[in-house]
């Protein structure tokens, strides 16, 4: 490779590590190839668009579980507290080493009661602190090291009361009714779509549950403009209970004129790219 | 002033932002005006800043970790590394550079990243029960993000579809390129290529508007 080569080498792996990642020989690479051009260019900028890119498409912030808060909020404590004792640490050698570079002007010799006397003194004060630290510092800064996690419990609307919404607000639906591929005359619900939002509902009607360890069902859009071989992900979901289902539909990439959708059967956590195999609903959009 | 959440909906949120951004006249206000300065209060040891940290970022932390880690366990255990990156980086944040919600967003893409890379990655599955009882983004809820968010939407929104789709794939939904070369049924090169001159692109447009309104700031 010539130096040119070696620069664009250096910003495709850059870039791919902010996009995918690299795995272990392309990590040893980017290595060596920083060091050989350490200022061709500032690495973090790759990762922030990046990062810049994920928080675009961060459409529901969800709140953070109070059990997970809580966690990570002890693990600050102690992250904190071991970060003190590291500074406590580094000051103590500090001083040890200053001690020790310090001329040895004077050098004492106790006796026994002079030992003593510090001894006790010193025992005194220590006393005096744990006493002061435990009065009146340390209840107030235990509570402060450990602060209780204040997020308010959120009433999330269920899934009908979404889609009740969603068709109120909607003006571009696209709405047909989930058949059975085997016998058309089977109607096992609707399935709702809007372009404009890119969102979306399926309903079930007598769809079957499934056993979530063994198999999921995953939504297939068919797009006019994608490829019927690759047609968009439409999201993996589980049926519960045999009855009326409501599911968010959740595609993957853009869909822009849906021309059908299709519910096949996978394994637990759905798959990239279905055999359809198992195709268990259509629904076809009338043109 | 902060975004609401109807001027993202996921996926068509480039398009929407645009708008939006255009409306209220983009640079102009994020809710990283508000929020800046708890990283440097973190640095500085003041730990009360930790909870401030939590009730900013905690949910979109944990809202990009879902999203990259369909098992919910592993989002968690993500979460908890990400939050002790954040702690011990906190000095390293420049507000020059970046707003600090981006700093922390790549923060825990590097991290969500490598636990991808170890596990085999399972496509999003959300569970009817996940759906119905667990707290999602209510309507309406305000969402937290950067200025240079609101940029990137507008730039991914000029890509090339091919461009846009593969990025959205990789970077968002946490896909390999292998995977996506599958999913859009191209070669595992061209996911690359595609992979590299948009997040070129993206970078480019990032910088000049950054320039920009350096510029515009300073006349």
């Amino acid at each position: 490779m010539n130096e040119v080569e070696m620069k664009d080498r250096l910003l495709e792996l850059l870039t791919y590590k902010a996009v995918f990642g690299l795995d272990e020989e392309e990590r040893l690479e980017l290595d060596s190839l920083q060091r050989t051009f350490p200022n061709l260019v500032e690495e973090s900028k790759f990762d922030e668009t990046a990062a810049a890119i994920a928080l675009s498409a961060v459409s529901d912030v969800e709140e953070m579980p109070l059990a997970l808060k809580s966690k990570v909020i002890k693990d600050a404590s102690k992250f904190f507290a071991a970060e003190e004792s590291d500074e406590q640490l580094t000051f103590d050698k500090t001083s040890r080493l200053s001690q020790n570079i310090t001329p040895a002007v004077e050098k004492t010799h106790w006796s026994m009661p002079q030992w003593l006397g510090w001894a006790l003194a010193g025992a005194a004060c220590i006393a005096l602190v744990a006493n002061f630290w435990l009065t009146q510092i340390g209840p107030n800064e235990i509570a402060s090291v450990t602060p209780t996690p204040t997020v308010t419990p959120v009433t999330e609307p269920s899934n009908a009361e979404k889609l009740q919404k969603f068709l109120a607000s909607s003006k571009d639906l696209v709405r047909t009714a989930w058949t059975d591929p085997k016998d058309e005359s089977q109607k096992l619900g609707e399935v709702v779509w809007s372009d404009e939002k890119q969102q979306g509902y399926m309903v079930f009607k007598g769809l079957p549950a499934n056993d979530a360890q063994k198999e999921a069902y995953q939504l297939w859009i068919f797009d006019e403009t994608q490829d019927e071989k690759t047609p968009v992900d439409g999201g993996v979901f589980n049926i519960r209970e045999d009855g009326e289902a409501i599911i968010p539909i959740d595609a993957k990439l853009k869909v822009k004129h849906p021309k059908m959708f299709a519910v096949t059967v996978e394994k637990p956590g759905g798959v990239v790219v279905s055999k359809r195999e198992k195709i268990v609903a259509l629904g076809k959009v009338q043109a | 002033m902060l975004f609401k959440q109807s001027a993202f909906q996921h996926p068509t949120c480039w398009f929407k932002i645009v708008t939006s951004v255009k409306d209220k006249n983009l640079g102009i206000a994020t809710n990283d005006f508000v929020a800046e300065k708890i990283l440097e209060r973190i640095s500085s040891g003041e730990q009360a800043a930790v909870n401030d940290c939590l009730d900013q970022y905690g949910g979109l932390v944990w809202s990009l970790a879902k999203r990259m880690l369909p098992d919910k366990n592993d989002a968690e255990d993500a979460v908890q590394e990400i939050f002790i990156e954040v702690w011990r980086n906190a000095n390293r944040f420049d507000e020059t550079k970046s707003s600090e919600t981006t700093f922390i967003a790549m923060i825990a893409r590097r991290r969500l990243i490598d636990r991808l890379r170890k596990t085999t990655r399972q496509p999003n599955q959300s569970s009817l029960d996940e759906m119905i009882f667990e707290p999602t983004g209510a309507d309406g809820r305000e969402v937290h993000t950067s200025i240079e968010a609101k940029r990137a939407a507008i730039a991914m929104n000029e890509l090339r579809p091919e461009q846009r789709n593969v990025l959205q794939l990789s970077i968002v939904e946490g896909y390999s390129h292998s995977e996506i070369s599958e999913v859009m049924g191209i070669p595992l090169g061209t996911v690359k290529t595609h992979a590299r001159r948009g997040l070129m692109e993206v970078r480019n447009a990032l910088e000049a508007d950054s320039n920009r309104s350096g510029k515009e700031v300073s006349a």
